[in-house]
């Protein structure tokens, strides 16, 4: 699974750790979610998808392997 | 509401790194002293020394992190995987030893599997939560050999048995 956190990230103009304080979770997380190395939860998933005010599919998009 | 969750506050940590770390220099002094009390006490003064630094390592064990997010509960739940699998597999291979070689079987190989273990646990957890290595997250899929898995532990049980049938004569 690809996102596009980094795109969104840079659009607001906002940091790892401040996208990290906004929805609650470590910087490290926000990290390993952008890097594509841990998949997060739903919750975790609309939690970002609200803060940048888009839905969630145009954040998260399934690869061919998925 | 709350929600439940076996961990303990964060500063349980603190508690549990002291608690083990005084027993370990303990542990380490009285070897060193070559403590005797009374003959009797000798072991209860060890095992209970151990008991304490298994406690210890327990309590960080399942002390949450600062920042407990569902990153640091999958990397726990991971680690608890290969911790429990660790520790069944070091005291099922001990036993096994001192079953088949004759060995002299001692609870303080016991204790120094499982607290080998738990230190190794604390390490590739804080290593994890550092590094973020991609084994740690990778979703795992149905093993197709796990069916030769089951049978030869199956048949190394059932070989072993017949081993201790024959041998000790049961």
């Amino acid at each position: 699974m690809r996102n596009t956190i980094k795109v969104e990230r840079a659009k607001k103009n906002i940091t790892q750790a401040d996208l990290a304080e906004a929805i609650d979770v470590s910087r490290l997380t926000i990290h390993s979610i952008e890097t594509g190395k841990f998949n997060p939860s739903i919750l975790i998933a609309l939690k970002i998808a609200r803060y940048f005010d888009i839905p969630v599919d145009e954040l998260f998009m399934l690869e061919e392997t998925d | 509401m709350a929600r439940f969750t076996s961990l303990a506050d964060h500063k349980f940590r603190i508690f549990g790194l002291l608690i083990s770390f005084v027993a370990i220099i303990l542990l380490v002094t009285l070897h060193a002293l070559n403590f005797q009390y009374e003959e009797e006490w000798h072991d209860r003064i060890f095992i209970i020394n151990h008991f304490i630094i298994v406690f210890g390592l327990y309590m960080i064990m399942f002390s949450k992190e600062i920042h407990d997010d569902e990153r640091v509960q999958r990397i726990r739940y991971n680690l608890l995987k290969v911790n429990y699998t660790l520790t069944i597999c070091g005291i099922m291979g001990y036993i096994a030893v001192t079953t088949l070689d004759r060995v002299e079987f001692s609870i303080y190989i016991v204790f120094y599997i499982i607290e080998s273990v738990l230190i190794v646990y604390h390490l590739l957890f804080k290593y994890c939560l550092a590094a973020n290595p991609d084994w740690i997250f990778k979703e795992t899929t149905r093993n197709k050999f796990a069916v030769y898995y089951v049978f030869f532990s199956l048949l190394f049980l059932i070989g072993w048995i017949i081993y201790v049938v024959i041998h000790y004569k049961i």
